[in-house]
């Protein structure tokens, strides 16, 4: 089985090193010109031909301030939310110390549609911040996991040795943007048309989507400096369902909800937040919105009434340290936290 | 009222069958678009207007407030009604839980 190794693209070093180039460049004409960079912005790399790939990952490098952490054989946030969060709190712990970090994932069994896309926000987030390669790793080893991994379009937005050209049908690779557009929510919609989704769970599928989408750019940003929010969806053959999976890398729900005076208080004293309590608290429509607006506040009360409608099995919300799992009405907040909200849920086809 | 007064929109075929967001600056085919393009001039020029709703993929809950409900509202759902009707023949329950949304009944 191939090795799969792929590196986060260097976007603010990237551009520093251009003009850099380009200064060169004007200063002594004469100087032999350099190729520019390799790839061109941080959605994608296409190198040349799949020699050059190679020859570039031969071997994964583990320089000297480089640390090699070991992703968790399940590797699946909502399923294994302790063990996979404290996987990215040691990643954050790492580069906090200044060094590059490896992500070992040649170990993992099972990898969940929303660790991946997680995986994918988190670098971005991090080269956002922290700017240049900072991360890199391997793919699973094992199938399906590698499969589903190498499909899933992750690989579309870092530098890598493979490319995967195939597009399976039993996938909706993954999709970011930061718009609202009902165009993306149709072909979650169609997706599941495909794969046998009745038309009654699909119209409440649109309306949620959306709903994600604005709370996203509404709320999950305060601050100007806006990220994405990513989407996928697979069909799983063997339990006969299509499971959608949404996520962004804000601040959380709970950071963004109004909070009554006693909560206040007990945020003040030093009293554990519950934000799992918060979180139930705007799904029921209690007023929540930060926008203090009679009219606001509606996406997840909507989200939450498509869920009771029964149109959505296997609900999971994970945002900061809350986990939520809807269809087994367990809530309970984390020991450690997610950066952003998680939505996960199935369609029985 | 004659029929041939009754001005005919088909939200799928002469806005979007994808509806959007809430505002304009959210992505294409808002609630705002919606109501700036079709619904405030109906409501200015004083004609009715017949709005079908089938055909459109789903209508989140923002979009209907931000194009239905600012204007329910500002002029009050009673007046607003005058002017609209609702068509959703496939599926009821779009125009029931926009009627709901101008009446203030769901959150």
């Amino acid at each position: 089985m191939k090795r799969i190794f792929w590196e986060a693209t260097q976007r603010k070093r990237r551009k520093r090193r251009i003009r850099d180039v380009e200064r060169r460049r004007k200063k002594s004409p004469s100087r032999k010109r350099r190729a520019a960079s390799p790839s061109a912005g941080a959605q994608t790399s296409h190198p040349p031909d799949q020699l050059a790939k190679q020859q570039r990952f031969p071997q994964p490098l583990m320089g000297q301030s480089e640390k090699k952490l070991i992703a968790p054989e399940n590797f699946n946030i909502c399923e294994n939310p302790e063990e996979s969060i404290a996987f990215f709190h040691q990643i954050d712990k790492a580069l906090a110390g200044g060094r590059r970090v490896f992500i070992d994932m040649g170990l993992v069994t099972t990898i969940s549609m929303e660790t991946i896309l997680y995986l994918l926000s988190y670098i971005e987030y991090i080269g956002d911040r922290h700017g240049g390669e900072r991360i890199r790793g391997n793919a699973p080893e094992t199938e399906p996991a590698q499969s589903l991994f190498a499909e899933s379009g992750f690989l579309h937005y870092v530098r890598t040795n493979q490319f995967v050209t195939s597009n399976s049908s039993k996938l909706l690779k993954i999709r970011r943007d930061l718009d609202t557009t009902g165009a993306l929510a149709r072909e979650v919609l169609q997706f599941g048309s495909e794969h046998g989704v009745s038309l009654d769970q699909l119209g409440s599928v649109y309306e949620v989507v959306v709903e994600m989408m604005q709370n996203t750019r509404h709320h999950a940003f305060p601050e100007l400096n806006m990220l994405h929010w990513y989407l996928m969806a697979r069909y799983n053959e063997s339990e006969k369902s299509v499971e959608v999976a949404f996520l962004d890398n804000g601040v959380g729900i709970s950071q963004t909800l109004r909070k009554r005076v006693h909560e206040n208080v007990m945020q003040f004293v030093g009293l554990p937040k519950r934000q799992h309590a918060l979180i139930v608290s705007a799904l029921n429509g209690e007023f929540r919105t930060r926008t203090g607006q009679d009219n606001r506040g509606l996406g997840l009360p909507s989200i939450k009434r498509c869920f009771d409608s029964g149109n959505l099995q296997d609900f999971f919300i994970v945002s900061d340290k809350a986990h939520l799992h809807l269809s087994k009405n367990v809530c309970r907040d984390m020991p450690k936290g997610l950066r952003g909200t998680l939505y996960k849920w199935k369609l029985r086809s | 009222m004659t029929k041939s007064s009754i001005k005919e929109l088909n939200v799928a075929r002469d806005f979007s069958p994808t509806p959007g967001g809430r505002f304009i600056s959210d992505g294409p085919f808002s609630g705002e678009e919606f109501r700036t393009v079709h619904l405030e001039p109906a409501l200015a020029s004083g004609e009715k207007l017949r709005i079908t709703l089938d055909g459109v993929f789903g209508l989140p809950s923002s979009f209907v407030d931000e194009a239905f409900g600012v204007l329910a509202r500002k002029v009050g759902p009673i007046e607003l009604m005058k002017h609209f009707e609702l068509v959703s023949e496939r599926n009821p329950l779009l125009a029931k839980e926009v009627l709901m949304r101008i009446n203030g009944q769901l959150r």
